[in-house]
């Protein structure tokens, strides 16, 4: 890059290079634009030099992918992917707020309205008349099913284990 | 001192990655040269200033990805990813085509031009930063950066034409 010699620069670039640093004041500019005005050539350094500040800057810069930072933090050794102290303090802090959450929502469903209470009661009455009704329908269903299928297997179970306890002589059988 | 080095990590961990990506053009290699630059650091902590830690690994960084360069051949010169793209005939004058083209005319630069406009005007380090990594006075900074700055404006005003 030897081919420039500052030497022989107009006295403008030195203000340009200020630009691109941004470095250059507002009254700095302000002289710059006036100057442009009358110098074609400057004109164009400056909108030239415009368009590489904001190519420049919009270079891009991207950043590191994780499991390069995973790879540099294990330089320092295996133990420092465990989690430190903050860690535990900061997860402690997360896991305490759907407990939070939990306990206004008790603390709240503890101190019901009058209504909720009412319809509370209401619902409460008629859950137990639709159970005693189920209830009388279940017994008299139990009791008829067991009396006739009960007496005859009671009946004949009862007579048989007589039947095996009481061994009769030949002389008395029939 | 594990502590030190691991807010270093995440402080500068992207000026690292990002002048390697640019410096190597190559994923696989940058990240190479990422743990290789991080290793030194972890190595010579102690004897590192806190003040100037993000010169000195710049500074290692740009000798790492120097040694590579010389160690590769010539045919694996690798097309970045990571650089925009040349855009089509429809669109030859967008921001995106000129983008890939600066990109390009920045990686032709010679050294220091090249590393003073990465560290300078894309990464945006400060005077004494780019001065203390390229080992130059704050003066020389300037007037090679200057140089650069003239250089890519006259491609720049070539390449409209």
């Amino acid at each position: 890059m030897s081919e420039f010699d500052e030497e022989q620069q107009p006295a403008w670039e030195a203000q340009i290079n200020a630009l691109l640093d941004g470095e250059l004041d507002e009254a700095g500019m302000a002289a710059l634009e006036r100057a442009a005005q009358s110098d074609a050539e400057l004109a164009r350094a400056l909108a030239d030099a415009r368009q590489l500040k904001n190519l420049l800057s919009g270079m891009p810069s991207e950043r590191a992918p994780r499991r390069l930072r995973r790879k540099l933090l294990g330089i320092a050794g295996p133990g420092w992917l465990l989690p430190t102290a903050d860690w535990w303090r900061r997860a402690a802090l997360i896991a305490c707020i759907p407990l939070v959450v939990v306990v206004l929502s008790l603390d709240k469903s503890s101190e019901p309205s009058e209504a909720e209470i009412m319809q509370g009661r209401q619902e409460l009455a008629l859950a137990l008349s639709y159970l005693g009704r189920a209830s009388q329908t279940t017994n008299a269903q139990i009791s008829s099913t067991i009396d006739h299928a009960m007496v005859g297997t009671v009946a004949e179970s009862t007579v048989r284990t007589l039947e095996q306890q009481i061994v009769l002589p030949k002389e008395y059988l029939l | 001192m594990r502590k030190i080095y691991r807010q270093w990590v995440e402080q500068y961990q992207d000026d690292v990655w990002s002048l390697a990506r640019y410096l190597l053009k190559d994923q696989s290699e940058a990240e190479d040269a990422c743990q290789e630059v991080f290793i030194s650091l972890w190595r010579h902590q102690e004897s590192v200033a806190p003040a100037s830690v993000k010169p000195w690994l710049m500074k290692v960084t740009r000798n790492e990805c120097f040694d590579r360069l010389r160690r590769r051949r010539p045919q694996t010169e690798l097309e970045d990813e990571h650089m925009p793209q040349e855009a089509g005939p429809m669109s030859e004058t967008s921001q995106g085509e000129l983008s890939a083209w600066l990109a390009q005319t920045i990686a032709a630069l010679g050294e220091p031009y090249r590393s003073l406009v990465i560290l300078r005007d894309v990464q945006q380090h400060s005077y004494a930063d780019v001065a203390q990594t390229l080992d130059m006075s704050p003066e020389k900074v300037k007037v090679y950066l200057y140089r650069a700055r003239r250089k890519l404006r006259q491609q720049l005003v070539d390449h409209k034409l």
